[in-house]
């Protein structure tokens, strides 16, 4: 039997109800990142288990990215009149940031309601579940950039050195990402209709944003895009690989957006993680 | 030093589920399960106004009846559920014994799991692997351990969850009901694993039905009623004075 030396669990527990709870909220997010040999286990467990019994696994995202990016590519390619070689880059690269965002929108949503019958019986930190999601979305991608590089291989374009850019903002995306999800999961703890708004939203936020057509096309309208900050959030990483002009406004509206949301959500999470176990 | 401290603690559960009100504070108060505060938010008071002060060296068994506030009083210790009201200070490490089977992934193999349940009571990579193959042999599961455990007999992984989530001394042990586990062999093997657990560790607490159990295992004893804490002692005394209350509840 193994004594009480080198753990990670915390050796004290302290909580008074009439204090703020911000500073336990914040020492959960300490904690959560401290459990991450846990964590990381069970996000790699649960992408496993997922592709559990089918024969190519993982690579059914590649498959699933690769249809609808071809499908988005050469139908609208062909609408717009666009040269195939380039349309089906800009389309696979979206798409592949879309798909990420959108899964940290409903992931967040569900990150304390599903993940309750786990906090519910034994004690954890609760920003876990919300790094979990991060890593979770790691794997993930990885798989559908696969779809990318093939297409770079197919149809190469010479990278300028801006291209470099895209990584710092797919690491912005994952910031932002994390403190949503915490924001959303806390919101769709109490209020479930939450979830159900957002995912109503999502379709629509699809088509209204830039992923598979070009804003220009709206002519004189085409500065209404300006006001779509998902649109932002997608050239941060396709601007600077695909070297679209103009990424400075992308990066300042990203780079925002990132540096609010940690507030929002901090507000949100420090004032009612304490009502998690209650709320799911 | 190992101590749990609980100050006029308060634990509401919220009913946020559109429950008809119309109905609630008609009929006579039942006896079982906290209090309904129909006042502002409807709310079910699951104990209220708890103080308790617990030393190495005690036992405490929970007596009350269903819905009387044990388990939740057990959470709430645990630091699963933060109370409305009052302050909570455990000092040493809590390891919760209830729901030993969480956390267990079916396509992982036995030893696999081992590291998956360790890691979620906190242990160290290095803790798991000193501890690995004492767990491994007090499970006698041999070659499965090697298997995913969705091969398992639900008695197989019952033995590999309790062998695993009774391997590490914590300070301050809670348990929800004994842990029967297995079969006949077994069963026994468990019951002392289990007991040098409790009796190592610095504070035990314990929610039970069975006085049986009580009487072997807590050396102080309080009862719950309806979220509060009517009695706190010596175990002997209060099932002394849980046979009253039960006495003036029958109908």
């Amino acid at each position: 039997m193994k004594g009480t030396s080198e753990t990670n669990l915390p050796q004290r527990y302290f909580y008074d109800a009439s204090r703020s709870n911000l500073s336990h909220a914040l020492k959960d997010l300490a904690e959560g990142l401290g459990r991450f040999r846990l964590l990381s286990g069970m996000a790699v467990r649960n992408f496993r288990n997922q592709y559990k019994g089918a024969i190519l696994g993982p690579f059914w995202l590649t498959i699933t990215t690769a249809m609808t990016a071809a499908g988005l590519g050469v139908l609208y390619g062909q609408l717009f009149g666009l040269p195939l070689s380039e349309h089906l880059t800009y389309v696979t690269t979206a798409i592949i940031v879309w798909t990420m965002i959108s899964a940290f929108i409903t992931g967040g949503c569900d990150v304390f309601v599903g993940n309750s019958h786990i906090f519910k019986e034994f004690p954890l930190p609760l920003s876990l579940f919300a790094y979990r999601l991060v890593l979770s979305q790691i794997l993930i991608v990885f798989f559908r950039l696969i779809v990318l590089a093939v297409l770079l291989v197919i149809f190469p374009i010479s990278f300028t050195q801006a291209a470099w850019l895209a990584l710092p903002g797919f690491l912005l995306l994952l910031w932002i990402g994390f403190w949503g999800a915490l924001g959303l999961g806390v919101l769709n703890a109490r209020y479930r209709d939450f979830g159900q708004l957002v995912a109503a939203s999502l379709t629509f936020i699809f088509f209204v944003t830039p992923i598979f057509w070009l804003p220009g096309r709206l002519g004189p309208y085409s500065f209404v895009v300006d006001f779509n900050p998902f649109y932002h959030m997608i050239e941060v990483v396709r601007g600077p690989l695909l070297g679209h002009d103009n990424i400075t406004m992308n990066f300042i509206v990203t780079g925002s957006i990132a540096a609010g949301v940690p507030f929002v959500s901090l507000f949100l999470f420090g004032r009612w993680s304490n009502r998690l176990p209650y709320w799911c | 030093m190992v101590k749990v401290e609980l100050n006029n603690v308060d634990v509401d559960y919220p009913v946020h589920t559109r429950a008809s009100r119309r109905f609630l504070g008609k009929s006579e108060t039942p006896s079982v399960g906290g209090y309904v505060v129909t006042e502002g938010q409807l709310t079910v008071r699951a104990l209220e106004n708890i103080s308790l002060s617990l030393k190495p060296g005690d036992r405490l068994g929970l007596l009350g009846r269903n819905g009387a506030g044990k388990t939740t009083l057990l959470k709430t210790i645990a630091g699963i559920l933060p109370p409305v009201a009052g302050t909570i200070c455990v000092e040493g490490r809590i390891s919760p014994l209830t729901s030993i089977l969480l956390g267990l992934d079916g396509e992982s193999t036995g030893y696999e799991n081992i590291g998956i349940r360790g890691r979620l009571m906190g242990m160290s990579e290095a803790d798991i692997r000193e501890a690995t193959p004492e767990i491994a042999e007090f499970t006698e599961l041999g070659d499965f351990l090697h298997l995913p455990i969705k091969t398992y007999s639900s008695g197989m992984r019952m033995r590999l969850s309790f062998a695993t989530s009774t391997a590490f001394q914590p300070d301050v042990l809670l348990l929800d009901e004994w842990l029967g586990t297995g079969d006949i062999v077994f069963r026994e093997k468990a019951a002392k694993r289990l007991r040098k657990l409790i009796f190592e560790s610095g504070i035990f607490v314990f929610a039970s039905h069975s006085r049986d159990m009580h009487q072997r295992l807590s050396n102080k004893g309080a009862v719950i009623d309806k979220g509060r804490m009517v009695f706190f002692g010596d175990i002997e005394d209060a099932f002394r004075v849980q046979d009253e209350i039960n006495e003036t509840d029958k109908p």
